[in-house]
């Protein structure tokens, strides 16, 4: 999927709530690259346009797995503490 | 994207800017064309998706950023993540550094001291464009120098002036040098007196080098006229050790022979003349030699007397062959207007001298007795820093090897969880890399601090002459680059060998008892190790015994309790005659006090390559050739015999009363009465000085036993003693001091004698024989220190070698030794086939060494002395050497496999 694919179906998939800002999304592509969570390849669009692809690696899947938990357990964990505000 | 695509990146940013530009480009058209598929206007779509995206710069600056930023993170994370390991590891660590450092180190140093000595250019301007004149075929004696440094032929000064106004076409300009006499003069300051060495020069000398003055003004063309101004430039080196660096000694008249010269000037501290290894103190006009010894013939129009050398600066554009067939015409005009100044020419001599020509050799180099006499010494050296360079590589691929198998598992944990080949790739390329840094530093370092030291064991000359010895820049910089290069390289074998690495192949095989290939490549590299360790080590015991055989020579006279002083008293205005009784008068004082025995005096001292000579006529014999009427000759005190040693064979020493000129008395050699007489008897024979003279009126009254001359151990020829009061010479007189006691405590009670007799003449070139030899010795006993330290650092080196290898191999056997001492071993058995593998290392290195070792020995035959009948037991010696160092080193772990529980080694298999 290219980065503007990227941007579409997180707001898609998110209802529109997030909006990501699209200008700062391609440092973070490239340094989740970097770590070998994604790699990517170039290809030819339909209007001749040199267009890159980004595809995740196993180890981006279990990156995600991991940091899924996390998410989960700091948002149930902040679930909780608001419930007694 | 790989580790290239990356390197790419950081120094090709356009690429990489050109991907992100392409990238955001695309996402920029996507989003436009979106918002006009929902109905906007193209320009309003364009604006739109702008403002969604944000700064574009920005953005595609940041992504840039974040790669080039990643990329060096990630190289200082892997470079963390090396150092942690290496530090985990110190002993290892420590070894591969090390050994790196003393390999690169020595080989630097060495390296440094051949550049310094042997390739170094003068630090004068162009040197390339300067060139020696050479007088070829000019070989009688007493004109000339025959014996002297082939570098340095000499020319008259008349001979000089012509040359110099003739070749204005090929030479931009020619320059003279005493050399030999006048090399040493007294200096008198605040009554205190002193040797300085001087060295007379032509006016023009400076200018013609390009040195530019320090202080105050050099030399001109003006000081070439023998009336003007007596001046004096000093050497940087000498204003400071005697002046202080004062700088109001300029145009201030310091006493030099006694007389008056002008400083006019400071030479450069870079400047050490034109003859690396010997120390000039002060630059005096050739045209003021007559101040120097007002009392002597002046030698400035003297045609037959050649005491300069010549060395000329190209013109630009003209190559040296040219110039050497311009002097082929130039020349012979000139030489034979010399002839009408030889007194008397016999046919031979005509011949020879038609035969006289100008030889051009490139100067750039000055001239340098010590280059010649280091060259061969510091080639042996650097052969042995090569092969010791090898021996640390060999020990840095054994270590590396074994660091890669104890590290397998680690490699195929990591790849099973997934990390990408290439990344264990460059992280141990990255650990090699580090290595080797360290080691290269480490290498700087040792090269920087030890090259002084280097320098001070092979010339004392050159480290009292000011000249440091560090290694320079590129030098250093090559070393650095040497040790990266041994570094990746080995870091490479291990690297690939992990890259291809089989995961479950290496799971699996962990445990496994056998000696795998790694195993066998240790242990060959082992034996390569020794190999060379034994080349250096015979070596090193050939160099120490024939060093040894150096210092027990025999040179014909008793080198102990001998003392060597001299004294000029011309340099203090005393005349011929004055001179002589002067030296009487030293005779008595001296050899009246207690502690000395006996006190001779010579003119050409002994060993110190001077020589003098002259062709002879005598009686009853016929030369064959004109060289074979040749004799070498000494003037000397009839105590001289007594006083060195030197045993007559027949006959008498001249007598007190014979000193004078009426009588004409001779003491000769054996060699002499072997050469001219052979059988016959050479008491009371006559013989003449000069080929062509009439009637033969010197006497030889006795024969003493042949010893050595002008060096330690040059080959005996004919020699004649005369009486030292008959010479026309009596510049620097040599005494020769037998002591009762240890030479040096006899010193302070002869130095006030002399002080008595003339406080105006000092005392100079005090030394013991032993000394002397010891100094004449200065080659062979730093390339046989050089040796030894190469050989205890091999030896050491394949000691440890050995031992991680064994301990290693018994480690991986451990389970194999368990099992034999289960079913019934005795634990001397297994200790036993321990101890035979390193046997059989060390008998393979030795197979391979001896023959390397006898080749090397006969490449160095010449540095070796007097071994004939020693050389087997050298052989033997560092053959056993070798196989006590595999066996010691090998004892341990043998002692290890032979302590093996086996019962706790099965269970914890």
């Amino acid at each position: 999927m290219h980065g503007y694919g990227i941007t579409n179906v997180v707001q898609e998939a998110s209802d529109e709530v997030l909006e990501i800002e699209e200008g700062s999304m391609y440092p973070a592509l490239h340094k989740m690259e970097h770590e070998g969570w994604i790699t990517s390849e170039w290809a030819q669009s339909d209007t001749n346009r040199r267009v890159r692809y980004y595809k995740l690696t196993p180890k981006g899947i279990r990156q995600l797995a991991t940091d899924e938990r996390e998410y989960h357990r700091v948002s149930a964990a902040i679930a909780k503490a608001l419930k007694y505000v | 994207m790989g580790l290239w695509q990356r390197i790419a990146n950081a120094f090709g940013r356009k690429a990489l800017n050109q991907d992100i530009a392409d990238e955001l480009a695309f996402h920029l058209e996507q989003r436009e064309r979106a918002k006009r598929e929902q109905g906007f206007s193209a320009e309003d779509a364009r604006a739109a998706s702008l403002r969604k995206f944000g700064n574009v710069t920005l953005a595609a600056e940041r992504t840039a950023d974040s790669n080039l930023v990643l990329w060096l993170e990630s190289l200082a994370r892997d470079a963390g993540l090396a150092l942690r390991l290496l530090r985990k590891s110190p002993g290892y660590t420590a070894t591969a550094v090390l050994t790196l450092a003393l390999g690169v180190g020595a080989n630097t140093a060495v390296f440094t001291l051949m550049k310094l000595i042997v390739m170094d250019a003068l630090p004068v301007r162009q040197p390339e464009q300067l060139v020696v004149l050479h007088d070829s075929g000019h070989e009688f004696g007493g004109y000339g120098n025959r014996m002297g440094n082939p570098m340095s032929s000499a020319f008259s000064c008349p001979l000089y002036h012509d040359l110099s106004s003739a070749t204005t076409e090929i030479f931009s300009g020619l320059l003279a040098r005493a050399q030999g006499p006048f090399t040493s003069v007294t200096l008198t300051a605040a009554n205190e007196t002193d040797r300085v060495a001087a060295e007379l020069v032509s006016g023009n000398y400076f200018s013609l080098l390009g040195v530019r003055p320090w202080r105050g003004r050099l030399l001109t063309n003006s000081d070439n006229e023998a009336q003007s101004n007596a001046v004096v430039v000093l050497s940087y080196g000498f204003w400071q050790r005697a002046f202080g660096g004062d700088r109001k000694i300029l145009n201030q008249a310091i006493r030099l022979n006694d007389q008056p010269f002008v400083v006019t000037g400071i030479a450069p501290p870079s400047f050490y003349g034109i003859s690396l290894g010997s120390t000039t103190d002060v630059y005096v006009p050739v045209a003021m030699v007559h101040r120097l010894q007002p009392g002597d013939q002046d030698p400035l129009p003297d045609r037959n007397y050649a005491w300069l050398s010549l060395i000329a600066r190209l013109k630009p554009g003209v190559t040296l062959q040219q110039a050497q067939s311009a002097l082929g015409v130039i020349f012979p005009p000139l030489r034979d207007k010399q002839l009408a100044y030889v007194l008397a020419p016999s046919r031979g001599f005509l011949e020879h001298f038609d035969r006289q020509h100008i030889e051009l050799t490139p100067g750039g180099q000055g001239y340098s007795s010590l280059r010649e006499e280091l060259e061969r010494p510091l080639q042996y050296v650097f052969a042995m820093t090569g092969i010791f360079l090898l021996i640390t590589l060999v020990n840095i691929a054994n270590l590396l090897i074994a660091r890669g198998s104890r590290r397998s598992r680690e490699m195929a944990v990591r790849l099973s969880l997934g990390a990408p080949k290439s990344a264990l790739v460059r992280q141990l390329l990255i650990e090699s890399c580090l290595l080797a840094g360290f080691g290269g530093l480490s290498a700087i370092m040792l090269a920087y601090l030890g090259t002084p030291l280097l320098l001070k064991q092979f010339s004392a000359d050159l480290s009292q002459a000011g000249i440091q010895g560090h290694p320079d820049g590129p030098v250093l910089a090559l070393s650095l680059v040497l040790s990266l290069i041994c570094g990746l390289f080995f870091g490479l074998g291990p690297a690939f060998q992990s890259a291809r690495t089989k995961v479950a192949e290496n799971l699996k095989r962990e445990g496994a008892t056998h000696t795998s290939r790694g195993q066998w490549g240790r242990r060959g590299l082992m034996a390569v190790q020794v190999a060379l360790s034994f080349v250096l080590l015979a070596s090193a015991l050939l160099l120490t015994v024939s060093l040894r055989n150096l210092r027990h020579i025999d040179v014909g006279f008793r080198t102990d309790h001998l003392l060597r002083f001299k004294l000029d008293p011309s340099s203090a205005g005393y005349s011929q005659t004055g001179a002589a009784t002067f030296a009487e008068t030293v005779r008595q004082k001296v050899g009246s006090l207690r502690g000395v025995a006996g006190i001779g005096v010579a003119l050409t001292p002994v060993m110190e390559n001077s020589d003098g000579g002259f062709n002879v006529a005598v009686e009853g014999y016929q030369p064959p050739t004109h060289a074979d009427a040749q004799s070498r000759n000494d003037w000397v005190s009839p105590s001289f015999f007594p006083a060195m040693g030197i045993p007559f064979v027949t006959g008498r020493p001249f007598q007190e009363t014979e000193m004078q000129r009426a009588y004409k008395v001779a003491v000769v050699n054996q060699m002499f009465v072997r050469h001219f007489f052979g059988t016959r008897n050479p008491a009371g024979m006559h013989f003449a000085i000069g080929g062509g003279a009439h009637g033969l009126p010197w006497t030889i009254v006795g024969v003493v036993r042949d010893s050595e001359y002008l060096n330690l151990h040059g080959h005996i020829e004919p020699l004649i003693y005369l009486p030292y009061t008959e010479s026309r010479d009596l510049h620097e007189l040599t005494f020769y001091v037998r002591t009762k006691r240890e030479e040096r405590t006899v010193m302070p009670e002869i130095r006030n004698a002399v002080h008595r007799v003339d406080p105006r003449v000092p005392v100079s070139s005090v030394a013991t024989m032993s000394e002397l030899i010891d100094s004449e010795l200065f080659a062979e006993r730093g390339l046989s220190l050089a040796a030894s330290v190469f050989a205890l650092l091999a030896c050491t080196l394949a000691g440890v070698g050995l031992y991680g290898v064994m301990a290693y191999m018994v480690a991986q056997r451990k389970r194999e030794f368990g099992i034999r001492l289960a079913v019934g071993a005795s634990p001397r058995v297994i200790a036993r086939m321990v101890l035979r593998e390193g046997f059989a290392i060390g008998i393979a290195g030795l197979a391979l060494g001896i023959p390397c070792a006898f080749a090397a020995s006969r490449w160095g035959r010449e540095a070796l002395y007097g071994l004939r009948s020693m050389e087997t037991g050298i052989w033997l010696a560092g053959g056993t050497g070798i196989l006590l160092v595999t066996m010691l080193t090998t004892w341990i772990p043998a002692r290890v496999a032979a302590r093996i529980d086996p019962q706790k080694t099965l269970k914890d298999e």
